[in-house]
């Protein structure tokens, strides 16, 4: 979509860190003789496992990739196309050799924490890459199924290096921005403030959609970048859908599980742990022992209250996109796991958000003496605010948990996963279709080739990225 | 091999005696090496008596062994405040109505999936290796063989077959004490708590047989050990207890008998080993016949035990606050609910013990014997086990069984426990793990007990692995005694 | 709320390449500023002129820093025991003071690495390799009596190699030096230090290797440069130690192979018999690591072969293609010279099989050359060579001429 000339510039990742409660830090580096050293300082065997760790991620994240830019097949209809789909992917797995197989069975079912314990016997550097296989999901790190979230966290990709990270300069939006460019150079419109009421259904058939202010729109193709629940219980009159398609759509998991603090600061904070002039400051910052610890916080969660010992993921931008923040000054985003969207005693209020801030807070200042005093201003967000602020249903960022049971064919809803719906010419292009959140993009255009493809049209995805 | 050849069994557990009697009524000489005074193993351990395994030894393998056992079905009592919840093959009583209906339903829908998928258990499971694709087409055959569910039950169980007991209960019949026998039915034995995925499967798997339905062979657990020494021994075939096993002897890639403890060499052509696989191998065998990666693999499966067994003498029946005993015929299940099983899992992740103990109990009434099996209490518990951590386990689950029976702390004339520590020492198991290795997507199938070693005949030439490490698992089910006996028996060679 | 700060925060590691222990003389002479990155310590390529540096290796006697090479101590009463099962020789019959060079492999029986292994005693051995191993030994030693450590960064080690590399170490006093023969090892002083003294190499020349304790590396190093004038001692740069490996027929991982360990791709491990290195298999010993797999291997023809080849006219084939009869793809060039001392064009193909096998004939590489700015396709005629190109007599003559 040519997004660079419509502004987006991205910054590499080049470090982060996690301090452990003894003021010792893990150090991340994207350079590899850098990390290497850092491995080395707490165990030489586990500097040796690390290539053994990067090469196993990095084989499934090959092995997945296409698979995550083509339609999941069908495996119950099988028609010609499933069946092929099907073929194809047995194909690619059987490719991998009989050691592969058999590891990509147990890295798409183990917990993240047995699969760093395979690698592993530091528990900090555990925790470091723990954080992979949990963050926005209702799973702890102990739970199986956690290893395969980390592909999730993994799969982005900068000019063609797997796993690459980056900082879009100006901030996330900027990405969003240069999205909307390049859709209105060739000629899109994007009409803002105008929020669907419902979409117009007649004979099993899109007419269109009504916006909250009463404007109407007539169309015969309708695409829906909300999420399956929003689309189908919130917007569409459920007298048009069937009602087993309805119950699987209710029963469809969110299970927000994160919270952001956005804080403004007057100064950068120090950190006890921290060397002097140690470049992983800016990078992401997390304040933890071991993975237990994370599993804790899970605990927390699962019986409603927000973590005690919360898993935080700390980042100042301004250190290496000046552009967000006055000079001098700085802007700290810190992500929370696990906040609950719903509280097992009380209400998100107020106090209850203060009260969450608070032990958010508490923890980064027990590793950063001076940062409560830095603190100007801060914004405070529980599951339920991100939901009320973005449209994010339950506050969940992937559009709906990634589990065995809502992925591939199985998402949103076993029978539907291939961003159609039950009624004609309405389409699903959000998160909450295959493969999922966390994959910049791929679920959108996927929609965008299947309903291209009931137009009678062909689309290349290579030429169109 | 060759008719009248000596093949030796380690270990005289269900699994051994089977593969035992198989092998003996094919012609050859198997000898039973037993390291502990008594046969059964866990099963037959005259100190603790099963609580409720599910016995549900395949009828197959039965018949093959020529061996008739009448099963009689149990049924589960989930004791709650209000009264005691009864689940049988014909009726749930004392549930309310909605959620016993809710129940009955998803039972007979998860009936027709687990029986869907029960034709990949008693045969070796798909190899990943050279001849792969086949295989993989033929998984692919046992999925069209699921096609005969139904469309709609096999979309479901395509979307929960990887998915945990936890989500299915909140979806179908939510949380109480059906959900709660449910949970226990789930994650029994193992490392796994109903919200942690694959434990729908591992339900599926129990159900695969009886319909998931607790029996008891008619006349008592011990009737059926008894049948299948009977049957090793009717057809020439030998069972030495007492007799530990050191070493497993091989010479030139190839194994030629065994060492006991004592000193003594027996020889022998082949040895099919239901001992846990990392004893079989990195004990007896030793890494030194193995690659390293093979070894690695050995060492990282996961088998970390969390029941802990509990026998008590009683002075008399126990009764629930209702008044009525439970019989021989009754399986009772402490569990106040879904989430309490999860409850109790929460602790012992860390290695800790569980405020609330989940038990499974069992009342002997000719004997005035309750045994029981407490779980989440973990293999290695923090700070280890020690005479005072035993005794708060033992208060522990007096204190439960109080709640539930009362006045039940002046009934209990004696009482033994055995951990999963003791159990890992007692018969070897790492972990002390009853499936001796989790029973989990990782490690089912051809990644039973690990990759490489999946196919019941080891590296080294006749050595054949036999127990319930071996595809496709724990419980009494006889399957891998069975699947490895007839694994040597075909010749089968890696 | 803050804690009081038991220890000062460990400061942050190197970023970039380190400098290694003979850094500080290697600086002083790299008048071409070249480092390349080697395990993370800069090593030089270039010191001066390419040329000079290979000649100097084939006519004089050159240093060059082996330092940053991955070295393993495996010590223990199932010392040798860890070791037989590691590699695919027998290394029972390894006395101590010997050296051998060693593959191992994993459990299909696919190269991990190439190395040397010092039989220090009965029960220590050194293992010198180029990539990490140390997760790697522990597995392989796991339920034996053995340790292992890493001991790389405990040695400083230099190559000292060319035919006057034994008049060199006779200037020094060096005695033992005399009855050293190729792959013996020995403890010897070279001024007020004791270094420990190898005959191994890989120049196919006659050639030492000296290993020692990081603080004695710049002594030792100004012993030898001291006294190596009258020798034509010169310092060298890796591209001319390149070339006098190709010429001499070793082997290079990441360049003619990949470790099992590290390729990304399942198809790209190679085996002994496709290495060419079949000889270096004991069979006949007890269990070794891949030994099942490699039996099952030796029954059937390797899919492939990396070959050594002599290419037409005097153009290095680098990163050429290969074809059968002009036409058909058969393989590729992993290294390629213009060797100035066999004045022949060589180079290391994989070839698929039956090429290398069964068809040898007709075989030709594709060659791109530049000239000004315009590229020109060659098709070169080239055939399959069966021993190293350069292996002299003075490689293995004890005691050792002056030359």
């Amino acid at each position: 979509m040519e997004l660079p000339k419509f502004g987006l510039q991205v910054i590499p990742y080049e470090s982060g860190a996690t301090f452990d409660s003894k003021d010792g830090y893990f150090a991340y580096f994207s350079d590899h003789d850098a990390l290497r050293r850092e491995l080395m300082r707490h165990s030489p065997k586990d500097a040796d496992n690390y290539e053994q760790y990067a090469r196993s991620v990095m084989r499934q994240c090959k092995f997945i990739k296409p698979l995550l830019m083509r339609t999941a097949p069908d495996p119950v209809r099988l028609r010609p196309r499933d069946v092929s789909e099907l073929a194809y992917i047995l194909k690619r797995f059987h490719g991998l050799g009989p050691r592969e197989m058999a590891e990509t069975i147990r890295f798409w079912t183990m917990s993240i924490a047995e699969y760093l314990d395979q690698y592993f016997e530091t528990s900090i550097i555990k925790a470091h890459l723990a954080g992979s296989g949990i963050i926005g999901t209702g799973l702890g790190p102990y739970s199986p199924g956690t290893a395969y979230v980390l592909l999730h966290h993994y799969m982005g990709e900068v000019d063609g290096a797997i796993g690459a990270w980056g900082f879009a300069r100006g901030g996330m939006g900027s990405i969003s921005k240069a999205l909307a460019r390049s859709f209105e150079a060739s000629g899109g419109e994007i009409r803002t403030d105008s929020g669907v009421d419902r979409f117009a259904i007649r004979n099993g058939k899109v007419r269109g959609i009504v916006l909250e202010n009463g404007d109407e729109y007539e169309a015969r193709t309708v695409v829906s970048g909300m999420d399956v629940r929003r689309t189908f219980i919130d917007h569409t009159d459920e007298r048009e859908l069937p009602s087993d398609f309805l119950k699987a759509v209710r029963r469809y998991r969110f299970r927000g599980s994160s919270g952001k603090l956005n804080i403004a600061l007057d100064g950068m904070p120090t950190f006890s742990g921290a060397p002097k002039d140690a470049r992983f400051l800016k990078g992401d910052l997390h304040f933890l022992d071991d993975m237990e610890e994370i599993e804790r916080a899970y605990d927390d969660w699962k019986a409603g209250r927000w973590s005690v010992s919360p898993y935080v993921d700390f980042l100042i931008p301004t250190q290496i996109d000046p552009t967000m923040a006055p000079p001098g000054k700085h802007y700290a985003t810190v992500f929370v796991q696990y906040a609950p969207y719903e509280l097992a005693e009380g209400q998100w209020d107020d106090a209850n958000r203060e009260a969450f801030a608070e032990t958010v807070i508490s923890k980064i200042a027990r590793h950063s003496p001076d940062f409560r005093k830095l603190i100007v201003h801060k914004e405070v967000r529980s599951p339920l605010d991100i939901e009320r602020e973005t449209g994010l249903t339950e506050g969940n960022i992937f559009q709906g948990e990634l589990t065995f049971d809502q992925l591939l064919f199985n998402r949103p809803v076993p029978g539907y996963a291939q961003y159609r719906s039950p009624v004609r010419g309405l389409y699903m292009c959000g998160s909450s279709t295959h493969p999922g959140g966390g994959v910049m993009g791929a679920p959108g255009a996927n929609a965008a080739r299947e309903i291209l493809a009931d137009l009678g049209h062909k689309f290349d995805l290579g030429a169109a990225a | 091999m060759k008719r009248g050849e000596r093949v030796i069994v380690i270990g005289a557990g269900h699994n051994g005696l089977i593969a035992a009697g198989l092998l003996a009524k094919r012609g050859l000489k198997p000898l039973v090496l037993e390291a502990r005074g008594h046969v059964g193993g866990m099963m037959g351990d005259p100190d603790f008596r099963l609580s409720t395994m599910p016995f549900a030894v395949w009828p197959q393998v039965l018949r093959a062994l020529g061996i008739d056992v009448a099963f009689e079905p149990m049924t589960t009592l989930v004791p709650t405040p209000q009264g005691v919840v009864g689940i049988s093959t014909e009726q749930v009583v004392g549930a309310e109505d909605g959620q016993a209906a809710a129940y009955r339903a998803l039972m007979s829908r998860l009936e027709r999936q687990a029986s869907a998928l029960s034709g990949l258990l008693l045969k070796p499971p798909p190899n990943l290796a050279s001849s792969g694709f086949g295989d993989l087409l033929g998984l692919a055959g046992t999925g069209l063989k699921l096609r005969g569910l139904g469309k709609t039950e096999l979309r479901d169980l395509l979307r929960i077959v990887l998915s945990n007991i936890h989500d299915l209960i909140e979806d179908e019949i939510g949380d109480g004490p059906l959900a709660a026998a449910l949970a226990v039915d789930a994650t029994l034995g193992s490392a796994m708590g109903p919200r942690s995925p694959g434990t729908v499967l591992t339900l599926l798997l129990r159900m695969a047989r009886n319909r998931g339905m607790r029996v008891m062979p008619k006349g008592g657990i011990d009737i059926l050990t008894g049948k299948l020494e009977n049957a090793v021994m009717a057809c020439g075939g030998e069972i030495r207890t007492n007799a530990p096993v050191e070493r497993i002897l091989v010479e030139g890639d190839r194994v030629t008998g065994v060492q006991l403890a004592g000193g003594e060499i027996v020889p022998s052509a082949a040895v099919l080993s239901s001992a846990a696989p990392a004893t079989t191998l990195l004990d007896l065998l030793g890494p030194q016949h193995l690659d390293a990666e093979f070894v690695r693999r050995c060492r990282k499966t996961a088998s970390t035990g969390m029941v802990a067994r509990i026998d008590f003498d009683l002075k008399d029946a126990p009764r629930f606050s209702g008044g009525t005993a439970p019989s021989g015929k009754d399986r009772i299940v402490i569990a106040e609910s879904a989430a309490a099983v999860e409850a109790a899992f929460n602790a012992a992740k860390y290695g800790e013990l569980p405020k609330q103990p989940v038990m499974e109990a069992h009342y002997d009434d000719r004997n005035r014997r309750l045994s029981v099996s407490a779980q989440f209490i973990p293999c290695s518990l923090k700070g280890g086990w020690k005479e005072e951590s035993r005794r708060a386990l033992q208060r522990l689950v007096e204190r439960e069984l109080a709640r539930v029976f009362p006045g039940f702390g002046s009934l209990a004339a004696a009482a033994r426990l055995m951990t999963a520590q003791d159990m890992a020492a007692a018969y070897r198991v790492p972990g002390g793990h009853w499936h001796h290795g989790e029973l989990r997507i990782d490690q089912l199938l051809m990644l039973r007990p690990f990759d490489g070693a999946a196919h019941y005949a080891m590296p080294v030439e006749g050595l054949y692995l036999c127990g319930a490490g071996a595809h496709p698992g724990g419980d009494i089910s006889g399957a891998p005694g069975f699947n490895g006996a007839q694994a040597l028996l075909a010749g089968r060679r890696r | 709320m803050a804690r009081k700060n038991a220890k000062a925060p460990h400061p942050q590691v190197a970023v970039g390449l380190e400098a290694g222990p003979f850094h500080e003389r290697i600086a002083a002479l790299n008048s071409q500023y070249g480092w390349m990155d080697w395990m993370g310590f800069a090593s030089p390529s270039v010191l001066d002129n390419v040329e000079f540096e290979y000649f100097a290796i084939r006519n004089q006697s050159t240093l060059f820093d082996i330092s940053p090479m991955c070295k393993y101590a495996i010590e223990g009463a199932d010392a040798e025991a860890v070791v037989n099962r590691l590699v695919t020789r027998d290394i029972r019959k390894l006395k101590p003071g010997r050296v051998a060079y060693v593959i191992w492999c994993d459990e299909d029986g696919n190269v991990i690495d190439d190395g040397t292994v010092f039989r220090l005693a009965e029960d220590r051995f050194r293992l010198c390799c180029q990539e990490p191993q140390l997760a790697w030994l522990e597995d392989v030693a796991w339920g034996f009596d053995a340790t292992i450590r890493d001991v790389s960064r405990e040695m400083a080690a230099l190559a000292l190699q060319g035919p006057t590399s034994a008049a060199l170490l006779r200037a020094l006093a060096v005695k033992e030096m005399e009855q050293l023969k190729p792959f013996d090892f020995a403890a010897v002083r070279i001024g007020r230090k004791v270094v420990e003294l190898s005959r191994t190499g890989f120049t196919g020349d006659l050639g030492y290797e000296l290993w020692m304790k990081p603080q004695d590396a710049v002594a030792v190093w100004d012993d030898l440069v001291g006294a190596g004038g009258q020798q034509g001692l010169r310092v060298i740069g890796y591209q001319a130690v390149e070339m006098a490996r190709i010429e001499a027929g070793f082997l290079l991982p990441k360049t003619d192979f990949l470790s099992s360990r590290t390729a990304l791709r399942t198809d790209r491990p190679s085996t002994p018999f496709e290495l060419g290195l079949e000889r270096m298999i004991a069979f006949d010993k007890p269990h070794f690591n891949g030994r099942r797999a490699l039996l099952r291997l030796a029954g059937s023809t390797p899919r492939r072969r990396l070959v050594q080849m002599e290419v037409g006219k005097d153009k290095p084939a680098a990163n050429a293609l290969v074809y059968h009869r002009k036409k058909k793809e058969v393989g590729m060039v992993t290294s390629a010279l213009w060797s100035p001392t066999c004045k022949q064009n060589i180079a290391y193909a994989w070839l698929d099989a039956p090429y290398g096998e069964t068809e040898s004939g007709d075989l030709w590489v594709e060659i791109y050359l530049q000239k000004e700015i315009r590229w020109q396709r060659r098709m070169e005629r080239c055939r399959i060579a069966e021993k190293p190109f350069f292996v002299h007599q003075r490689r293995s003559a004890t005691p050792p001429g002056d030359y």
